[in-house]
């Protein structure tokens, strides 16, 4: 399995995005610290969530600690028939704060 | 809104939690993360000598806000809790609330009908929606989840019902007299831990918490106990009035609860 590059938000967005398995939001959690992660921001699909797709087409945006965007992950954890929402694996961070 | 005596009232909630922990042998309590059920749980431990002596359930559908989430994990260790997740999913039933209503109320038959608990403790409180005032502080619900509200068991003289005949289970409510300001003030005297987005970040704070869908912040400068209070002083807004499912009309919440939706 390749090494994550620690200080690049784009290498955990890959994996989420590819395969937003439990064990890869378990594989990039100390990467996420290292890469300077502070804030979140969850933005849901436009109509709200009605349906499982609703969630697939949700982001939770990541910001550092001068809320900068790095990146945007997926708001869930899905394998096989498995699907759950995933800001639990967000818990080291804090909501962003509003402008 | 008036302050009550929060002594008194914790004398009557410690009451109704050690009278449903002596009468039944499966019980367990539920916790949102939210002020309510920590109060709820920092009475528990008042009222058997530093423990929570029954398991904890955290019904949680995968988008409850991060800081919840380590609020829970932190508190459940530093109180020695037994925290018991049941997922539920995100599943369309009803427009408005999709993540909650029936898809909760599946997944705490599962957890019931897996650990064969018969009472549940649950941290409603009367005044906050006029569906809620109709409860009683131990209250039947049926196999079903159903809840018969116009044909309840009178509550007199302190003297509660445990009497179950349709295989259902109960609820017992230890919060029901109490207020939002209340509850604050009780935290405050206890130093109870609480969820940080109580608290104003960038002038916005959360005045009730449920999951990071439904729940929008208000406008506030509160950044301690005291600023809560204060502001709840003067609100004449409804403490709800954030949470995206109560905006539908009272009959609906009636609904969900009559289903067994909290």
């Amino acid at each position: 399995m390749a090494a994550i590059n620690r200080n690049a938000l784009s290498d955990i967005e890959k994996i989420l995005h590819e395969n937003p398995s439990k064990k890869n939001w378990e594989r990039v959690q100390s990467a996420l610290k290292q890469s300077g992660a502070k804030y979140y921001e969850v933005v849901y699909a436009v109509g709200g969530i009605k349906r499982e797709d609703d969630l697939r087409k949700s982001i939770v945006r990541i910001f550092d600690s001068k809320r900068k965007l790095l990146g945007e992950l997926p708001v869930f954890s899905s394998e096989k028939k498995d699907f759950d929402g995933a800001l639990y694996y967000l818990r080291k961070l804090v909501q962003r704060p509003r402008a | 809104m008036i302050k009550q005596n929060v002594d008194q009232l914790e004398e009557k909630s410690v009451y109704v939690i050690r009278e449903a922990a002596s009468r039944f042998k499966k019980i367990a309590a539920l916790w949102s993360m939210g002020k309510d059920s920590t109060a709820m749980l920092a009475i528990a431990r008042k009222a058997f000598l530093g423990k929570v002596p029954f398991p904890v359930i955290h019904i949680d559908n995968g988008i409850d806000f991060p800081e919840s989430y380590k609020f829970r994990d932190d508190l459940a260790e530093k109180w020695g809790m037994e925290v018991i997740v049941a997922k539920s999913k995100i599943k369309p039933e009803i427009s408005g609330y999709s993540c909650c209503g029936s898809n909760k109320t599946v997944a705490l038959k599962k957890v019931l009908a897996e650990y064969g608990f018969e009472a549940l403790i649950v941290s409603i409180r009367r005044d906050e929606h006029a569906v809620r005032a109709k409860e009683r502080y131990i209250s039947p619900r049926d196999r079903d989840f159903k809840w018969d509200y116009k044909n309840q068991p009178a509550e007199v003289w302190n003297s509660y019902s445990s009497k179950l005949d349709n295989k259902g289970h109960l609820r017992v409510h230890p919060l029901l007299d109490w207020n939002e300001i209340d509850i604050w003030s009780y935290i405050k005297k206890n130093k109870v831990p609480i969820n940080p987005l109580y608290y104003s970040n960038n002038g916005y704070r959360y005045r009730s918490l449920g999951c990071t869908h439904c729940t929008v912040p208000i406008k506030s400068n509160a950044k301690s106990i005291d600023a809560i209070i204060k502001e709840l002083e003067s609100t004449k807004v409804e403490e709800r009035s954030g949470r995206e499912q109560d905006k539908e009309k009272a009959y609906i919440m009636e609904k969900l609860r009559s289903l067994g939706y909290m």
